[in-house]
């Protein structure tokens, strides 16, 4: 019973400098269903990834059955047995249940085409161990619940020999019956000797049905506990605990400072409902939930590129409604976006043309005939100002750093003067000191009375910018703490829905 | 040995100076073939062969340019289609200057079908314009009843067949005025600027404020004026407007567009470069009919200066990046 199937031994990966494994070192035995928690950013998903085969370490070894392994793709990883599930299904929303079950392993008959007698059968298989019925087999998947999607998906990764197989928070979009399902076939797989690596932010669910619970901070394993002396305290303190550098913080006086924006029951029924909040003039306003928690649909239903089904924003005390990004930006209210590459950069062109994207017209005449030597100059000026490393502004956005180019979509957003501006994931995937730098131009801009709503799933950045954190779960607000109050376990345990 | 490399290199790498090589090599070819060809007339005289195809192309570009898989597959119909109405406007005793106002009115609201479809309906443009492309030229095709328009006025021959100072009068007056104007508002202009912009990356361009279904609706507008602006030439090169006169020429509007450097998934390409794509299979097709060769064959030797020049150009990109 206790064989050690999988053992990481001093695993470490970087990315681009900055490291998000250190030094991990892990066992998981035969029929084990060992949990893995931590905050965004931790590292739990790359020390999946790399489990799975998706990621190869940088140091260290794996060894897999007593051998030392190296997976190069998850197709390696999956035919030894490896198989992992992700929190978004991965699926062929037009195809059927069959085919998704079999794609890229696909069975074939003597003379080379599809065996698909022999698939249907094995398909019954697959589905009785995720205790669905065999009815669903020629549906599609998009005919599926999204509950349902991800059992079969776990079905098509335990049906073959699998030894280990990870789940990346299958219950966060699974409904509380398709959760009790899912607790059983983990018990099945238990009995048969497959061990379980369960990523989850639901401690109760945790403690439930997990065997250890491993939790990561900053790429280190921080503690190893059995469920019977863990409480989702004990969990929440040992996810907690980063370092946090205050001193970028400024202390203004904001208690005279007028409401900028009062948003007041905001709904968009697919993504959040019930929001609100508010901004003073100079204030900044954290919102921190785990991802998928509905904070960028929040600004981007304020920034007016989403539709709002209920509720009400004020504006400088006046009741606006933001159809558009373009009536936003007239409004004096911007927004950087969370993903640079998909929303952000425009890659084939030149660090000028991405940094006046916005904001062309204003260096147009009446004919709407660009100024070259005013746009030239402004754009040579702001990347004076906030020492973008480019060789000139003519140089492609793709040939700069990813903190380089965070920086000329800040600036994009610079060229005229924000109300409020909202910054959407400002720092993620970038290094250090230059995310220290746009810390300090958030902190100069809020100053200067530009109220801002940062978004963000890096805590520590959270508690040492804000004047106030809001915590969004599952697209609703679940608290609201000032500086005074602030503290690291206090926004985690409400972004995990933990109230008392 | 490695400087002529070098310039060998710079010269494939950069579509401008690769397709004035191209179009160089090819007046030599052709002017061993025949002793009439190299002679600065006779080049000039070939330019008005071009003209119609070099004002289609250009709204065709920026159409490609814009992104979103666009394409417009009807500017041949529109063409049609407006110089049609064109005729018939003339033959009911429109004035000319009137006759040229419906006409271009005319292509403009059949290009802003065109945009409303794809732009605020969201058809996929190889669709929508295909849809339409056979919706106008069967409208073309029922106003004429199958028999073309004649009856304009003589004087009318000055714009398609007549020369000033040598040049073809719809290549001085006409293309060339409208590649210039063209020219400058994308390069110059904030509208110009958002071409580029939301053909590299629509959501990014949406976020960035930019109105993209209105620029690509102004885009498809335009390209339907630029077609019956041909469509006006096509008439007085041919002193009759018949039904079927752009049949195929949004394939070639296509072509020289992608020849000429225009990245097929929008976003990259210069209008310049169009323009030398045009001349190149102007020439070459009139280059070959004056050396007498089959015509069968002149559609295949354009497509293979096609596959032949992206090739090359892609190999050589390929290598200097890695």
């Amino acid at each position: 019973m206790s064989n050690i199937t999988l053992e990481l031994k001093n695993i470490s990966k970087s990315f681009g400098g900055v490291k998000a494994l250190k030094n991990i070192d892990l066992k998981v035995k035969d029929g084990e269903v060992l949990a893995i928690v931590g905050e965004n950013g931790a590292g739990k998903s790359t020390l999946m990834k790399i489990i799975a085969g998706a990621l190869q370490p940088n140091e260290g070894s794996i060894l897999y059955k007593g051998e030392t392994v190296t997976f190069n793709t998850p197709l390696e990883a999956m035919n030894k047995g490896i198989s992992i599930v992700y929190q978004e299904p991965n699926i062929f929303g037009d195809m059927s249940v069959l085919e998704n079950l079999f794609i890229g392993s696909e069975m074939i008959d003597k003379s080379g085409t599809i065996d698909w007698d022999k698939m249907y059968k094995e398909a019954i298989e697959a589905l009785k161990l995720v205790k669905l019925s065999e009815e669903i087999i020629s549906k599609r998947m998009n005919e599926l619940s999204i509950g349902t999607q991800q059992l079969v998906l776990i079905a098509r990764g335990i049906f073959k020999k699998c030894k280990i197989l990870i789940l990346d928070e299958p219950t966060s979009i699974l409904s509380h019956a398709e959760t009790e399902t899912l607790f059983s076939i983990i018990e099945d797989l238990r009995e048969k000797g497959v061990s379980i690596l369960y990523i989850s932010h639901r401690l109760k669910e945790i403690i439930e049905i997990s065997d250890n619970i491993v939790v990561l901070r900053d790429g280190q394993i921080t503690e190893n506990l059995k469920p019977e002396e863990a409480s989702e305290d004990r969990i929440i303190t040992a996810m907690s605990g980063r370092e946090v550098n205050m001193d970028t913080y400024r202390d203004r006086d904001l208690s005279e400072a007028p409401i900028l924006i009062d948003v007041k029951g905001l709904s968009s029924l697919k993504y959040f409902e019930d929001v609100s909040f508010n901004i003073k003039r100079g204030q900044i306003l954290g919102m921190y939930g785990l991802v998928g928690s509905g904070r960028s649909e929040v600004a981007r239903t304020i920034f007016g590129d989403l539709k709002k089904d209920n509720g009400d924003i004020y504006f400088e005390g006046q009741k606006i409604d933001i159809r558009s990004p373009k009536e936003a930006v007239s409004k004096k209210i911007f927004y950087v976006p969370e993903d640079r590459g998909v929303q952000g950069l425009f890659g084939l062109h030149s660090v000028q043309y991405n940094m006046s994207a916005s904001f062309i017209d204003i260096f147009c005449n009446k004919l709407s005939v660009i100024d070259k030597n005013k746009e030239e100059n402004t754009i040579e000026n702001n990347i004076d100002k906030y020492s973008i490393k480019t060789n000139n502004m003519k140089s492609k956005i793709t040939s700069l750093s990813g903190g380089s180019q965070q920086k000329v979509l800040f600036c994009r957003w610079l060229l005229e003067e924000p109300k409020l501006l909202i910054l959407d994931e400002p720092t993620r995937g970038i290094d250090v000191k230059t995310k220290a730098e746009i810390h300090n131009y958030i902190m100069d801009l809020a100053a200067n009375g530009v109220s801002v709503l940062l978004i963000s799933s890096d805590l520590p950045e959270v508690l040492m910018l804000s004047d106030v954190v809001v915590t969004m779960r599952q697209g609703k607000i679940t608290g609201c703490i000032n500086r005074e109050d602030l503290s690291e376990e206090l926004v985690l345990k409400l972004s995990v829905g933990l109230n008392d | 040995m490695i400087k002529i490399k070098k310039l060998l290199t710079n010269v494939v790498t950069s579509r401008t100076s690769f397709l004035i090589s191209l179009l160089l090599f090819i007046i030599i070819i052709l002017s061993f073939s025949s002793p009439y060809f190299l002679s600065i007339s006779n080049l000039l005289e070939i330019t008005q062969f071009g003209a119609v195809l070099a004002i289609v192309a250009l709204g065709e570009a920026l159409i490609i340019l814009s992104g979103n898989e666009g394409i417009d597959l009807s500017v041949g119909a529109i063409l049609s289609l407006s110089g049609v109405l064109f005729g018939l406007a003339i033959n009911n005793g429109f004035s000319m200057g009137a006759a040229i106002i419906i006409t271009i009115l005319s292509g403009i609201l059949l290009g802003c079908i065109n945009g409303i479809l794809i732009a605020y309906i969201g058809i996929p443009p190889l669709i929508g314009t295909l849809g339409t492309m056979y919706i106008y030229s069967s409208l073309a095709l029922y106003l004429t009843g199958g028999t073309p328009i004649s009856g304009f006025p003589q004087y009318f021959r000055i714009l398609g067949q007549k020369n000033t100072f040598g040049i073809p009068n719809q290549v001085l007056f006409v293309a060339i005025p409208i590649f210039i104007f063209t020219y400058f508002i994308i390069k110059r202009t904030s509208f110009g600027r958002k071409v580029y912009l939301v053909g590299t990356n629509d959501v990014a361009a949406r976020l960035a404020t930019i109105n993209t279904p209105k620029v690509r609706m102004a885009l498809y507008a335009y390209s339907g004026f630029l077609a019956s602006i041909a469509s006006i030439i096509m008439c007085s090169w041919l002193m009759t407007a018949r039904a079927d006169v752009g049949n195929g020429l949004e394939l070639q509007a296509v072509t020289v567009s992608v020849l000429g450097g225009i990245n097929i998934k929008g976003g990259e390409g210069n209008l310049s470069g169009v323009m030398l794509a045009v001349l190149i299979i102007t020439i070459t097709s009139s280059g070959l009919q004056i050396a007498n060769v089959n015509s069968i064959w002149q559609l295949a030797i354009l497509g293979f200066i096609l596959i032949f020049a992206v090739l090359l150009n892609q190999y050589i990109v390929d290598k200097k990046v890695a």
